[in-house]
């Protein structure tokens, strides 16, 4: 990157944008990456790219085929964040649960996702890991076994369910039915029944009618998971849904969304309802924000205590004490320090 | 004298982006470039996009354009997902299309860092 920066300032001045453009099939390395400048969190890369053809989106075809670090490369990077002040990791990659492809990609698996977080759940000095998002058909019981009685991987996972109803998610190329989705939700909450859910939602794909999204909405309704990303459906050239008939119009595709938010609030609501009154460890961040200062328990309750800077990136025992009228809940606060 | 140069970036999307971006200004920190905000007018602007919905396209305009103003000879590099997949739309957009400052490079260089 630097090279070619410098390459850049000797560019002579023309009257138009410069296109550096190369083919996504010429892409077949891995490069690590985690995140900085937060005292409180990092997002570390595990994975790049997807093997999924998914027939909205447009990522396998910006970022490549589906590469992954080594685990022990990816050990060697939790271990330089635990040196760090830093107390909480987030795995993150474009389809993590595939990871194992090694760092050209290809078809055959070398390590498995299980192998990556049984190795990370050994590192000194990481606090707390979460896993980012992860497909509901490579969300193995073995994965939620080990979530279950870990020591640092926390009871929050974020799954992408995008519609409710088997109709749309055999047009958009998914690889499941609703009936595993919801068979995953009753795994982990078995295992963990305080463990937050979060689910990804697209609404107003092409030849949604309205009986599909009242599918997704009773489906999301019944379903006992915390909150909603609700992702309003918009046209991506080169993919398979571009070239489907019946588009949404876009008045409804907003008033899809609208509703659906109004259900993840609900959701939420619940969720932190049903811990009110419970103990919980919350990690502190950094940010004042009117006066307030914020956190998340493990299992993601978004709470909030009067700004304190000696209270920033620490760990405390709490109480959930009410949810505030800003939807995050009120705590009271034990002396204990949980330490890093 | 000389100065040591200064970057600053921007990312949209999703955490693998913004681990993506902090690996990069890691790079540019260990070569000499003081890390400014988007605000403070750098030398060298890198935006990191996102092409998962329109609406991401639409703020990597809007960003580029600021980007070019802050500074009247700052450069700016566009990468990421949009750079990756619309490179000419990019190029193209009003305020970009007349500026030879403005790049856009596909991930190649992104992934070589």
């Amino acid at each position: 990157m630097l090279d070619y920066i410098n390459d850049l300032q000797e560019q002579p001045v023309t009257d138009k944008a410069l296109v550096y453009a190369s083919s996504i099939d010429e892409v077949d390395f891995y490069v690590d990456a985690y995140s900085y400048g937060d005292r409180t969190r990092t997002f570390l890369k595990v994975q790049d790219g997807c093997d999924y053809g998914c027939a909205f989106c447009t990522i396998p075809m910006a970022r490549g085929n589906s590469r992954s670090d080594t685990v022990d490369n990816v050990v060697e990077q939790a271990e330089n964040i635990a040196a760090s002040e830093v107390r909480e990791v987030v795995l993150t990659g474009v389809n993590i649960g595939d990871f194992g492809k090694g760092n050209s990609g290809g078809r055959k698996k070398q390590e498995q996702f299980i192998d990556l977080i049984r190795a990370l759940d050994d590192v000194e000095g990481i606090e707390r890991y979460r896993i980012s998002s992860i497909e509901p058909n490579l969300l193995t019981n073995e994965i939620i076994e080990f979530v279950a009685q870990s020591k640092r991987f926390v009871p929050h996972f974020h799954v992408p369910l995008q519609s409710g109803s088997n109709k749309m998610l055999n047009k958009m190329r998914r690889r499941y039915l609703r009936e595993l989705y919801a068979d995953r939700v009753d795994a982990i909450k078995t295992h963990m029944p305080d463990c937050c859910i979060g689910v990804d939602v697209i609404v107003g794909f092409p030849g949604e009618t309205e009986e599909d999204f009242l599918a997704t909405y009773n489906f999301l309704n019944e379903l006992d998971v915390s909150y909603l990303h609700v992702f309003t459906y918009s046209e991506r050239p080169g993919t398979a849904a571009a070239g489907m008939g019946g588009p949404v119009p876009n008045e409804v595709r907003k008033e899809r969304t609208r509703m659906l938010r109004g259900l993840s609030a609900k959701k939420r609501r619940y969720f932190y309802d049903q811990h009110i009154g419970s103990q919980r460890q919350v990690l502190m961040e950094s940010e004042n924000k009117d006066g307030w200062l914020h956190g998340f328990t493990e299992n993601y309750v978004k709470v909030r205590f009067p700004y304190d800077a000696a209270l920033i990136n620490q760990t405390r025992q709490v109480t959930l004490q009410q949810i505030a009228d800003d939807g995050n809940v009120d705590i009271v606060m034990t002396d204990e320090q949980i330490p890093a | 004298m000389t100065r040591n140069p200064s970057v600053a970036f921007y990312t949209l999307g999703c955490k693998l982006n913004f681990s993506e971006t902090s690996a990069i200004a890691r790079q540019f920190e260990e070569n000499g470039y003081q890390k400014k905000s988007f605000e403070d007018g750098a030398d060298v602007y890198v935006i990191n996009t996102c092409s998962v919905t329109d609406n991401a396209d639409r703020k990597c305009g809007k960003l580029v354009r600021q980007a070019l103003k802050k500074r009247e000879d700052a450069k700016v590099v566009v990468i990421g997902c949009y750079a990756q997949l619309r490179p000419d739309e990019i190029a193209g957009m009003p305020g970009v299309d007349k500026s030879s400052r403005c790049s856009i490079t596909s991930t190649i260089c992104k992934s070589n860092l």
